[in-house]
């Protein structure tokens, strides 16, 4: 959420193929959300890329 | 203040110096981090401490105790060292020395926070911040004695207003004390033994003088005058929290609340703009603005906004306390005319307005209170300081479910603390016919609560994108 102390949501993605991974995640509310992506690589370095997700509304 | 300990403590001259430093210390990590620091609001400093823990901090402190945020305001401690370099020299303007600027600032600043989506900007959240900082400076650098807290300052007047329904007031212990006093230090300052002109201790800067002070209404609770007191004199009283409001004497600096129309202006920006800065945060409100965005053919927020500030604090205030007043005016017989009635029972609706800040401040404060844990450790981390170590970014604060019975039972206790000023009103008001009185303005208090529990039942929407879908 784009609001301070607001919950966070995780999720963990999976492989479907190579170099492309899958997963899910349900935003608690609407809004303007961040995906923030953790990622680890085989040498044990690690990424942080971020996305934004804004106008997020209900169903 | 009777309680051991406590009495000793406040009358401690350095005591508002050391509540000062820590925040002063604060404000510049959060100016820093703000502007250094991760564009991600969550994980600022700066977005986080003042949009989740200082604003549910202050209306909590303000609830239980009194105006003790303005006791420790860091930028009276820059303040107070730059006057050891420059002395101003002029007196605030004659035609400023009112409310107005301050409540149009502050309706400024609720403005600002929507159109810019300051809670999800660092950058901007640190700027307000550095803008604070150097107001305070140049106000208080040119004009004599506390211009910015009584003239300027949009926090110290939510924060005069709110404490209004403080359980705590500075106020004088025995005024028969006073009528034997010669010196009046508490106003004038207390004078250097030998010498009638040298300041040791200054007296109240906001011109509250003591025996004639009246409730909480531009006191800072900056203790100037308990420490000027020859006679040990002035103290930290409890009181009956909205006391206040159902009296109106000649207070000292301020006057007739009755006869002060920007007084009763800031309390209805305070009390509507309870309800609208909450209306801001849950989902009908990016249709409402999407809708007027379409009707008045434009493509950006701030016209839409515009319109939507002018609706809720102006328009809605006129047509409700209007159709309020002259209702009171018929039902009544009251003999008042129309704006100084409206004027009068505006103060009723302090309460609630209170009761809703506090519903919505507590809200984020609570629901957020340990998110301070791991993004004070991330922005230690990043200068190196990892002796806190990894941030647990999970770490939240308490359950919605224990929070929004406390939101509704913050919200009732608003209702009932307007309603019983309202009577207190009317029964001083029209003494023959009180409910006759009472009813309008009850009517007015209650459709607005149940505005603000509508809202509370709203699913919550933050976005800074309304036009994006």
């Amino acid at each position: 959420m784009s609001h301070p102390g607001m919950a966070p949501v995780f999720g963990e993605v999976r492989q479907i193929a190579p170099a492309q991974y899958q997963g899910s995640l349900e935003f608690a509310m609407p809004g303007d959300w961040v995906v923030l992506i953790h990622v680890t690589l085989p040498d044990g370095r690690k990424l942080e890329r971020q996305v934004s997700v804004p106008g997020v509304t209900a169903n | 203040m009777q309680v051991p300990g406590l009495r000793r403590l406040f009358r401690w001259r350095h005591l508002r110096t050391v509540l000062q430093i820590p925040l002063l210390i604060v404000s510049a990590a959060m100016i820093l981090d703000g502007l250094l620091g991760p564009s991600l609001a969550p994980k600022n400093l700066a977005t986080t401490l003042s949009w989740v823990h200082f604003r549910g901090a202050l209306v909590l402190v303000l609830l239980c105790a009194g105006n003790f945020f303005c006791l420790a305001c860091p930028f009276m401690l820059v303040r107070n060292v730059a006057r050891r370099f420059f002395r101003p020299r002029l007196n605030w303007p004659q035609k400023l020395r009112n409310k107005w600027l301050s409540l149009g600032l502050f309706a400024l600043i609720l403005f600002c926070y929507e159109e810019f989506s300051l809670w999800s900007s660092p950058w901007w959240t640190a700027w307000l911040i550095v803008g604070y900082f150097l107001t305070v400076l140049v106000v208080d650098g040119v004009f004599k004695h506390a211009s910015f807290c009584k003239f300027v300052c949009p926090i110290g007047q939510f924060n005069f207003v709110a404490s209004t329904i403080s359980p705590l007031e500075v106020k004088v212990r025995d005024l028969d004390v006073c009528e034997l006093c010669r010196t009046k230090d508490c106003i004038r300052g207390r004078r250097a033994p030998g010498s009638g002109l040298v300041v040791i201790q200054r007296g109240c800067e906001l011109a509250l003088f003591q025996p004639l002070k009246v409730g909480n209404m531009d006191c800072t609770f900056c203790l100037d005058c308990v420490h000027a007191c020859p006679h040990d004199n002035i103290g930290i009283s409890s009181r009956m929290p909205a006391s206040e409001l159902m009296v109106d004497p000649r207070r000292s600096g301020i006057g007739r609340f009755s006869q002060r129309t920007d007084v009763a202006a800031l309390a209805i920006v305070f009390s509507f703009g309870a309800l609208l800065n909450a209306f801001g945060m849950v989902s009908p409100v990016y249709a409402l603005e999407s809708w007027l965005a379409g009707m008045m053919h434009v493509n950006s927020k701030a016209p839409a906004l515009g319109v939507l500030f002018a609706l809720f604090l102006v328009l809605e205030p006129a047509v409700l306390m209007g159709l309020a007043a002259r209702l009171t005016q018929l039902l009544g017989g009251s003999q008042r005319a129309l704006v100084p009635l409206a004027v009068r029972y505006t103060y009723g609706l302090v309460p609630l307005g209170f009761g809703m800040w506090l519903a919505h401040y507590s809200f984020h404060f609570l629901t957020g209170l340990y998110t301070v844990l791991p993004v004070t450790q991330s922005a230690a981390s990043r200068v190196g300081w990892n002796w806190f170590g990894a941030p647990r970014w999970t770490l939240l604060g308490i359950p919605m479910r224990y929070v929004q019975p406390l939101e509704i039972g913050f919200l009732v206790l608003g209702l009932a603390g307007s309603l019983l000023v309202i009577h207190q009103l009317a029964e001083s008001d029209c003494a023959e016919r009180p409910l006759r009185a009472f009813v309008p303005w009850a009517a007015v208090s209650v459709v607005l609560w149940m505005a603000a529990m509508w809202m509370m039942f709203q699913p919550m929407d933050m976005r800074g994108t309304f036009l994006a879908g």
